[in-house]
């Protein structure tokens, strides 16, 4: 994990546009983040082989909150 | 060296925050996805010697500490606190219990007795909340009994069982700001002013953060409102009234990304000590 954590060349691509994402070194898995192109909200899903495999994030559900 | 369990779902950069303070006192960390646990009883193997609940959908971190605790583990903060502040109402019942000072308040389930509360209230206009929600989501300002009829008819015709519980609360008129202080056991950590225009003060709304000087009597309904819900890590929210101060509600998985700056208090550093303190062997 923690060299995975540490790898500051992974790139993912999004789901929707195809773009190519390359995200702060410190990008955990389950984190969310917006496609810079279509703003598209995204989740990493978990790092493979230096990859980043992204989806589509879930939706803000009724009992989210702090 | 003890292992601290982040129990979560989404990772927020208040996780992140909770990781990096970790990783900084050496703990190691071990991240557990609720989403892809089995709560099991039979065979579950917990390595950990303190959890920490950090899950973004309330349901599912409740039902994830239910089942540590019942295995005898420790987590923080406590299924008991949780329910305590998760629910506005439970929540505003004990503040009163306790003496806390707190916006009045009343629960109803219709119409007929939603008028008679608002009466009771001091009238018009009132905050019609969700007793169970957050990120001051689907919370109304109800300004006269057109609105409060219409209202009340959406959530009964369209709303979910939880939404046909009405948590009516008197409308505090703040000065454009409120205060929200973090807690861990029984230290008071900071206070931040949450100032907006908007009535809504979340920082999740757009609230901004700004430092709030934490005076004695500020310390003191924070110690007691935390008190009052159980104790732990908690945030607790407060209006300014002509009156004093005035708890209106205590969260207890704060969210903090925007007051650790104005602060300068390390707020996560702060939740990590208080889990060591309540880790296997410490508490």
């Amino acid at each position: 994990m923690s060299m995975e954590r540490l790898d500051t060349t992974r790139r993912g691509e999004c789901p929707v546009c195809a773009a190519i994402l390359s995200p702060a070194p410190n990008v955990e898995e389950t984190e969310i983040l917006p496609c810079p192109e279509c703003r598209t909200m995204l989740v990493v899903e978990r790092f493979e082989s230096g990859r980043l495999i992204l989806s589509e994030a879930p939706q803000i559900e009724e009992d989210w909150g702090e | 060296m003890t292992t601290l369990a982040i129990l979560h779902s989404t990772v927020r950069k208040e996780e992140k925050l909770i990781m990096e303070a970790a990783r900084d006192r050496r703990v190691d960390i071990e991240l557990i996805d609720i989403r892809s646990e089995v709560f099991n009883p039979k065979g579950y193997a917990a390595e950990f010697d303190i959890a920490l609940e950090r899950s973004v959908s309330t349901t599912k971190g409740d039902y994830a500490v239910a089942f540590l605790e019942s295995l005898g583990l420790p987590v923080v903060n406590s299924s008991l606190v949780a329910r305590n502040c998760e629910d506005k109402f439970l929540t505003s019942l004990l503040l009163a219990r306790a003496s806390v000072s707190t916006p009045k308040f009343a629960l109803v389930f219709s119409l007929e007795q939603a008028l008679q509360a608002v009466e009771n209230l001091g009238g018009f206009p009132v905050v019609l909340k969700p007793p169970l929600g957050s990120w001051g989501r689907l919370l109304a300002k109800v300004n006269d009994p057109d609105s409060l009829e219409a209202l009340l008819e959406h959530k009964d015709v369209l709303g979910t069982p939880p939404h046909k519980a009405f948590y009516i609360q008197e409308f505090v008129r703040k000065p454009g700001r409120d205060i929200r202080v973090f807690i861990a056991g029984e230290a008071v950590l900071c206070a931040v002013y949450r100032e907006s225009g908007h009535w809504i003060t979340n920082t999740a709304r757009g609230g901004v953060a700004r430092l709030c000087p934490v005076t004695p009597e500020l310390r003191s309904i924070c110690e007691r409102a935390s008190s009052a819900v159980g104790g732990g890590l908690l945030a607790v929210d407060i209006f300014e009234t002509p009156d004093g101060f005035s708890v209106n509600e205590v969260n207890h998985t704060m969210e903090f990304r925007n007051s650790e700056e104005p602060t300068g208090v390390s707020i996560s550093g702060a939740i990590v000590d208080y889990c060591l303190s309540r880790a296997k062997g410490n508490s």
